[in-house]
């Protein structure tokens, strides 16, 4: 049996779930599988499991792409901990709500309304009025504005009409998606508009785009893409008086802290979904649950004789020094980089207080931050929040992916480490990670964990981090054909300047009266890229750049010009096949196919990978074609049209 | 003979051109376009021996040529671009073309006829360009003898060099030390035998 509640889950090119807006993670897991009932699911039975704000996520080790699955917290009824006895591993119980549960929203009722024919004005039609059922005797409302009684023919023929354009639309949504039809007077609206252009009639929400269903938690599904879920043996479901649940598997613990959580996050979204549906008092709060938000009395008010008594005091004191350590330890942990010697402290004390520590503020000013950044890709989680280190150091390594996928574009593509590491330590703001774990993340994991970022180390030490698919002899080839953009962009430029402060048209004989000329003069001469100009163009930092053009010198793309005013690059045209008519070579052909880097990134912007559009995409910048360099022959007109052709 | 305007490639108003570029390939190229760009200038312009930096010599080194126009320019500088090369480089093009048999440097063993020689490394040695190989002089010179039916009899140098005859000959002033170095392969050949006098000059060749 197939339970509903399974969803398809996207991911990031870093191998996390792609969140929906307003989603944020809260905690993680890892070496946990899932049960469906009471059986286990084939091949989920070793991954990750994510718990957000919206969903739990289940990411698969092996191959994550196709086994991921999640289940939405709206979906959920209760939770159940099952602690685990001899081999058998702890477990979490996820009990859903049965599918008639009245707190699901109703499916919405499409509207009926009727344009009056007199004044034009769009009158809705009470919903507690029954459409009349023939054309006789129906006692109609006026219309609203003109107060003109309609005919009862003129009624149901609208009537009738929309309810087959309602049909229509919620038969075949899928050609309807994307056209985004007005469910009254069919015009094909902007696919963003939830009003009707022309009418002014609300748009039926649409069932594709899984953004818009982050916050209509109980709207329709997402689920267009199949979860096939098999289970090792019967899982016991289809009994009678069975409750739909699955169970998640912690192999390697964390399921204590994970509970807490998962059950918080639950608490809070049935009362958000009471709160959506109306269903709570306008000034209604709720009561807190929470041990530490007060510290409990120190000694209880009823005192008692016995041993019992003195067990309860000892208690008391117990969970005075747990809430007093707790809260001074939230503060040191925002210290917790500066000040060593408390986090080694704060291990000691740490399975004493760890689990008054968790889920605490903590956690909401990162979301705040997060959400003033305006990325989610920032929640941090902080060492003591995972248990295991390594789980710690792939999810840092993950998010730093993450964070290079949405910062790697204003670096030019390349970045050096120590920048990386202040930039990602100010996005996060507290809870800062040290070098050396960036250094470990990079190092090592950006391979293992088959990331699409690399690091590379020059020569003189220098680390950079940059996209795994730029080979050596494409940043190289880059800059090569920046210089020889730029040669070609100054004798442009000259020419034109030079014609325009003549008033002259430019023919092809003056043309080639003027290339000569400038060819032959110094102060016309191009006179190659500084270093300077290069950074400036591929936004590098200036260190990046002189070792990317020290690595393009020693590939012999490009060759330097040095003199006392400074060093100077330019396109290397020592080659025996260099043309200096045409201004080509050979080695253009075969080197100067690599696409931009600008253009390549807007193909990786977008995070979920393997989806359709990303995909075409991808396929388009491959098959534009390759933008050769040269100097053209320039008629009036093209010379118009100079800034188009060389951008 | 001369044509003053030598026609420079493209690749001389390169600025990297005047750069020692660091890449080994790059610079064995550039190294290329250097000596073929120097054996062009040398040809056309009859230069026959350049110093260290370039500035063509053929002025005084022998009186024959005193009548030449020759550049007081070096050939490693444009001053149009204003770029020049390094004398280290330019020792080090020598240092190629030496090796490559384009040419020789000119020191106190190679002829007897050179006479103000510096003492110094190679790197501030002037070389004789070889635009034409010594082998092909030798020829010429042999293809002119048995033209002119003075097989078995003995010429001096300076007829060869320089006398009416020879004036519409190719190696019509003919720097003396190439001229030694085609003698020599005559002589290898055995088509030749070189008189010399006491000091060790040579003073007339027999051709045969």
């Amino acid at each position: 049996m197939l339970l509903t509640q399974w969803q398809y889950v996207e991911l990031n090119a870093s191998g996390r779930p792609a969140l929906f807006p307003e989603e944020v993670e809260i905690s993680v897991s890892d070496e946990v599988g899932l049960y469906q009932g009471k059986a286990k699911v084939l091949n989920r039975q070793r991954g990750r499991v994510y718990l957000t704000t919206q969903r739990v996520i289940y990411i698969d080790k092996t191959d994550p792409k196709a086994y991921s699955v999640a289940v939405k917290l709206s979906d959920v009824e209760s939770l159940e901990l099952y602690p685990g006895f001899m081999r058998s591993s702890p477990k979490l119980t996820v009990y859903f709500r049965p599918p008639t549960d009245p707190v699901s929203l109703p499916p919405p009722v499409p509207e009926l309304s009727w344009g009056c024919p007199i004044c034009y004005f769009l009158n809705k039609w009470p919903a507690d009025l029954k459409l009349p059922s023939d054309e006789e005797g129906a006692i109609l409302p006026p219309c609203q504005t003109c107060g003109v009684r309609p005919s009862a023919k003129h009624i149901l023929r609208l009537v009738r009409e929309q309810q087959e354009v309602i049909a229509g639309t919620s038969l075949s949504t899928e050609s309807t998606a994307s056209a985004n039809t007005c469910p009254q007077c069919t015009f094909i609206n902007h696919p963003s508009l939830v009003k009707c252009e022309l009418c002014d009639a609300p748009m039926q929400p649409k069932s594709s785009g899984g953004k818009q269903d982050g916050k209509q938690r109980a709207g329709p599904s997402i689920n267009y893409r199949d979860v096939k879920i098999q289970t090792e043996t019967d899982d016991g479901l289809l009994a009678k008086d069975a409750r739909m649940h699955i169970k998640i598997s912690f192999r390697n613990g964390g399921e204590k802290a994970f509970y807490e959580r998962f059950q918080s996050e639950v608490e809070r979204v049935k009362w958000d979904t009471l709160m959506e549906l109306g269903k709570v008092n306008a000034n209604a709060v709720k009561l807190q649950n929470n041990p530490s938000a007060t510290p409990p009395p120190l000694v209880p008010m009823n005192l008692n004789m016995g041993i019992s008594s003195l067990e309860q005091i000892g208690e008391m004191k117990r969970k005075k020094t747990g809430f007093v350590l707790s809260g001074a330890l939230e503060d040191i942990d925002q210290l917790m980089l500066k000040a060593k010697e408390l986090l080694v402290l704060s291990d000691e004390f740490a399975h004493t207080v760890a689990k008054s520590l968790m889920g605490s503020n903590q956690m909401n000013l990162l979301q705040n931050s997060s959400l003033l950044l305006g990325a989610n890709i920032t929640t941090g989680f902080s060492r003591k929040d995972l248990l295991s280190s390594q789980l710690y150091y792939e999810e840092l390594t993950r998010q730093i992916s993450d964070y290079l996928s949405f910062v790697l574009p204003f670096e030019g593509g390349i970045m050096s480490l120590v920048d990386l590491f202040a930039l990602y330590n100010r996005t996060r703001g507290i809870n800062l990670i040290s070098a050396a774990d960036l250094n470990k993340c990079c190092c090592e994991l950006f391979a293992e964990l088959n990331l699409p970022y690399k690091l590379k180390e020059y020569k003189s030490g220098t680390k950079v981090v940059m996209l795994k698919s730029d080979q050596e002899g494409k940043i190289a080839s880059r800059i090569a054909r920046f210089l020889k953009k730029s040669e070609s962009e100054h004798f442009e430029e000259l020419k034109e300047r030079l014609v325009v402060s003549n008033n002259q048209l430019l023919t092809s004989e003056l043309n080639n009266e003027l290339e000569a000329m400038l060819s032959n003069k110094e102060e016309f001469m191009f006179k190659g890229m500084s270093t300077l100009d290069i950074s400036k163009h591929f936004k590098w930092s200036y260190g990046v750049t002189d070792e990317e053009t020290e690595l393009a010198l020693a590939q012999g793309v490009i060759v330097m010009d040095q003199q006392i005013s400074g060093t100077y690059y330019f396109v290397n045209k020592f080659d025996a096949s260099y043309d200096w008519e045409t201004e080509e070579t050979e080695f253009d052909m075969a080197t100067w196919k690599f696409e931009d880097y600008t253009t390549q990134q807007v193909a990786l912007i977008p995070p979920p990978v393997e989806t359709p559009l990303a995909a075409s995409t991808e396929e388009s910048y491959a098959a534009t074609p390759v933008p050769v360099v040269r100097t053209p022959n320039l008629s009036g007109a093209l010379l118009q049209l100079e800034g188009l052709m060389f951008d | 003979m001369t044509d003053a305007d030598f026609k420079f490639p493209p690749i001389y108003n390169f600025p990297p051109f005047y750069t020692k570029q660091p890449n080994e390939t790059t610079w064995q190229s550039q190294s290329q376009q250097w000596i073929g760009l120097v054996l062009d200038y040398c040809k056309q312009k009859r230069i026959w021996v350049l110093n260290s930096d370039g500035v063509p010599l053929s002025k005084n080194d022998s009186e024959l040529d005193s009548d030449e126009e020759v550049d007081s320019l070096s050939l490693f500088a444009n001053e149009k671009i204003q770029r020049s090369l390094k004398r280290e480089t330019i020792g080090e093009i020598y240092a190629q073309m030496v090796t490559e048999g384009s040419a020789e440097y000119l020191s106190p063993v190679s002829t007897s006829l050179s006479r103000s020689l510096k003492k110094a490394t190679p790197q501030d040695q002037s070389i004789i360009v070889y635009w034409r190989k010594p082998e092909d002089w030798a020829t010429m010179l042999l293809e002119w003898v048995e033209k002119t039916g003075q097989l078995g009899g003995i010429l001096t140098l300076y007829e060869l060099q320089a006398s009416e005859s020879v004036k519409s000959q190719p190696f019509y002033k003919i720097n003396s030390t190439v001229l030694v170095r085609a003698l020599d392969v005559l002589v290898k050949m055995g088509r030749a035998q070189v008189l010399k006098e006491e000091g060790g000059k040579i003073s007339g060749v027999k051709i045969v």
